[in-house]
């Protein structure tokens, strides 16, 4: 089922092949079966009428072939009434009849009234041509009667034909009846004739109803007197078939006992002389086996038409999933490649025809309005270069008014501390105390200018120029820094376990250690002070720490002290330029690195900053 | 000094000329001291033969006219100017002015100090020095 399902949904044309072929097959083989049953019933009705009107007609025929036996009979029995007393005539007309029809009748039997034979002609065909003289049949001895004879006399009544049951010859198995015919003068005598019915029935030897078609003929006791098949002679026929023994004319569908075939029979009565009856049947499975060449042709045409409607349907199938499949392919390949230079092929005005038409309007639509977007975007992109550029060397402009700034202003700065202290050397002794007073803020203030001055020129320099880069090895750059910066004893610096040599400025590295350590000795506050310098592998960076045991920073402050001029401590307590760790940021910044403080208050504080590795 | 020449000043500020006059007074040299605003004025006092030659000439590097790597340059390229010692005394830390002048042959680079007692103390060790070392002899 779940294969079913999922050969369904994998396109659309399987659907539709699935649908027509559903349809097709459904509607045929529902056509095909009704067509086949009432091809049967019709069939079975057909034959079954054949049956019937043949039986009619057989019955008839023999009805009136019996008729005519009896006709005869009775004219034979008035000419024996004519001949009156005269022994030797009617043996004459004995003989007569019996050459005349050798093969109707095998005997001829007169009792006189008392019961007594008086006159036989019993003999077989060829003794009878012998007989020459008619003493020879009047002269002969007694015979015993044979008991069927004796029957049919005994049964025969004054004034009517008497018509005995069917039997057999115990030698050959000759059909025979006997009829007797009372004559009126001389009154009281009886003729009986022995006639054999083979040549009655040979008039059914002409019937041919296929293999299995048959006509035979039962008694009034039910019992098959007839039949093409010596071995069906002599046995009851089946109850379906009794009703002809009642008289009536009709069909019967029944299982035949000895060889289970289903049959299709028709019966008539005969005759009301001899209450036979008389049956055409066909078997069933040879009539159907008529409609097997109507089968296979219509097998053959659903098959042909299944074919083509496959054909049709796969046609009209494709017709509607390639301009789907290609409005696939072009979707997909625009949602991929973005390439909106492709239209769709429309043909016809179908639906998806309009779609694909719909399709290609938007293409082009969006085209549209790409180019406009891209437009916009390169004057947007034109637009900004310009501003960058113009942000840039006002940057520029900036800085370098900066440096110029702070470096011409230092030595008006240095000149007011100067005349300051020779103030004070010179006239010191002139001036009251609030003089001094006034006179120490003057230079004091002047000083903090001069740093101000100093810590900007520091911070503005780098970067304006580009220095030549070279391997620099961190372990002996930073000893010559700890060296140089001659620390308190108090303080002592540990790298762990060494430092990497990596490529880079010389002098941005020793900058970069030098404010790092100088800041952490400068507001160092336990009495054994420990600084530690150490660095990580980052795999694309190095990452380097340096870690103090001093007072730490509350996180409030951790932005705050890379920006220019933030310290955080009065100016008057601790006279700092205040550009040391905005100076590292914007060397570590140049270089692409990051650089950040982790601290606990009162445990220290570690600042970190890493190396892009390819700009070794 | 270990000689009497005068000690020429080529300096613009005022104060700075100040600064050095006070701190050769205060530390008890005695040789005169000729300033000059710029190295154009100092050239024309050098070339003058009125003028008696310097015994060292003290030079500040960003004046007006003609800064102080131009005026080096040009004492250098002149035969009989170009075996004047020469001391650089500037504000300037820069680099590249430290090469240049050193290329120039300067006898020593000296960073003004803030501190005027800083300064006192650079006045002295230049004049310990040239107590100390030879002059070349006056052309």
């Amino acid at each position: 089922m779940g294969i079913i399902r999922t050969w369904l949904y994998k396109s659309l044309r399987n659907r539709f092949l699935a649908a027509t072929l559903s349809i097709v097959c459904i509607s045929l083989v529902t056509l095909g079966v009704l067509a086949f049953y009432v091809a049967r019933l019709e069939m079975y009705s057909e034959v079954q009428r054949r049956n019937e009107q043949l039986s009619r007609l057989l019955a008839r025929d023999l009805a009136i072939h019996f008729d005519m036996l009896a006709d005869n009979l009775r004219l034979f029995s008035y000419q024996l009434e004519e001949s009156d007393a005269d022994l030797a005539l009617k043996a004459r007309l004995f003989l007569e009849l019996r050459r005349n029809a050798p093969l109707t009748y095998r005997a001829l039997y007169l009792f006189d009234a008392t019961g007594e034979l008086i006159l036989h002609l019993s003999e077989p065909l060829a003794a009878l041509l012998n007989i020459e003289t008619i003493e020879e049949i009047t002269n002969r001895p007694a015979i015993s009667v044979p008991s069927d004879v004796q029957a049919a006399y005994t049964n025969v009544s004054k004034n009517s034909v008497y018509i005995s049951p069917v039997c057999f010859e115990c030698v050959d198995l000759t059909p025979v009846l006997y009829m007797a015919i009372p004559l009126q003068s001389p009154a009281g005598q009886v003729v009986v004739a022995e006639i054999d019915l083979r040549d009655t029935w040979r008039q059914f030897d002409a019937v041919h109803m296929g293999q299995t078609g048959q006509v035979f003929i039962v008694s009034e006791e039910g019992i098959i007197i007839a039949h093409p098949e010596r071995a069906y002679i002599g046995q009851t026929i089946d109850p379906a078939l009794r009703p002809v023994l009642a008289g009536y004319v009709g069909q019967a569908r029944y299982t035949d006992a000895n060889t289970q075939r289903v049959m299709l029979a028709a019966y008539t009565p005969v005759s009301l002389t001899t209450r036979w009856g008389l049956v055409v049947e066909q078997a069933e499975g040879e009539v159907l086996s008529y409609l097997s060449p109507i089968i296979s042709s219509t097998l053959f045409i659903v098959f042909v038409a299944s074919i083509l409607t496959l054909l049709i349907s796969l046609l009209v199938t494709q017709s509607i999933v390639r301009p789907l499949r290609n409005l696939a392919c072009v979707t997909q390949d625009i949602a991929r490649t973005g390439n909106l230079n492709q239209q769709l092929n429309v043909k016809g005005e179908d639906e998806i025809a309009q779609l694909a038409h719909a399709f290609n309007q938007m293409i082009i639509s969006r085209r549209e309005s790409d180019a406009a977007v891209h437009k916009l975007n390169a004057l947007l992109e034109l637009r900004v270069a310009e501003r960058t550029s113009e942000l840039a060397s006002l940057n520029e402009d900036l800085q370098e008014l900066i440096y110029v700034a702070s470096h011409d202003l230092r030595t008006p700065v240095r000149g007011v501390i100067q005349i300051s202290e020779w103030l004070a050397q010179d006239y010191g002794a002139l001036l009251p105390d609030e003089g001094h007073e006034m006179l120490d803020l003057l230079s004091r203030r002047a000083h903090r200018i001069h740093y101000l001055l100093d810590g900007l020129l520091k911070y503005i320099k780098i970067g304006r120029h580009t220095y030549k880069t070279e391997p620099v090895n961190l372990d002996e750059l930073v000893a010559e820094v700890v060296d140089a910066l001659s620390l308190p004893d108090h303080i002592q610096v540990v790298i762990v376990p060494h430092l990497p040599e990596v490529t880079g400025v010389k002098k941005y590295f020793r900058l970069v250690f030098e404010n790092l350590l100088t800041n952490a000795c400068a507001f160092m506050d336990k009495v054994d002070g420990q600084v530690k310098i150490a660095s990580r592998d980052g795999g694309v960076y190095w990452e380097f720490s340096v870690s103090d045991n001093g007072p730490g920073i509350d996180a409030a402050y951790f932005n705050k002290i890379f920006q220019i001029f933030q310290t955080l401590v009065p100016r008057d307590e601790l006279e700092r330029s205040g550009v040391g760790l905005a100076v590292v940021k914007r060397i570590v910044e140049t270089w692409g690195g990051k650089v950040w403080v982790e601290s606990i208050v009162g445990e220290g504080s570690t600042f970190f900053f890493t190396y892009p590795k390819e700009g070794d | 000094m270990r000689s009497a020449r005068p000690i020429l000043l080529i300096e613009d500020d005022r104060v700075d000329a100040m600064t050095v006059r006070r701190a050769l007074r205060d530390i008890h040299v005695t040789n005169h001291l000729v300033v000059t605003s710029d190295g154009v004025a100092a050239l024309e006092y050098l070339r003058d033969p009125n003028n008696q030659q310097p015994c060292i000439i003290l030079l500040d590097l960003n004046m007006p006219r003609m800064n102080g790597i131009e005026f080096l340059r040009a004492i250098r390229n002149d035969v009989h100017l170009c075996h004047l010692p020469v001391i650089v005394l500037t504000t300037s830390g820069d680099e590249q002015d430290r090469m240049n002048s050193f290329n120039l042959g300067v006898a020593g680079y000296m960073l003004k100090p803030v501190s005027y007692n800083q300064f006192v103390e650079v006045v002295r060790a230049i004049d310990f020095y040239w107590t100390l070392s030879e002059l070349p002899p006056e052309a």
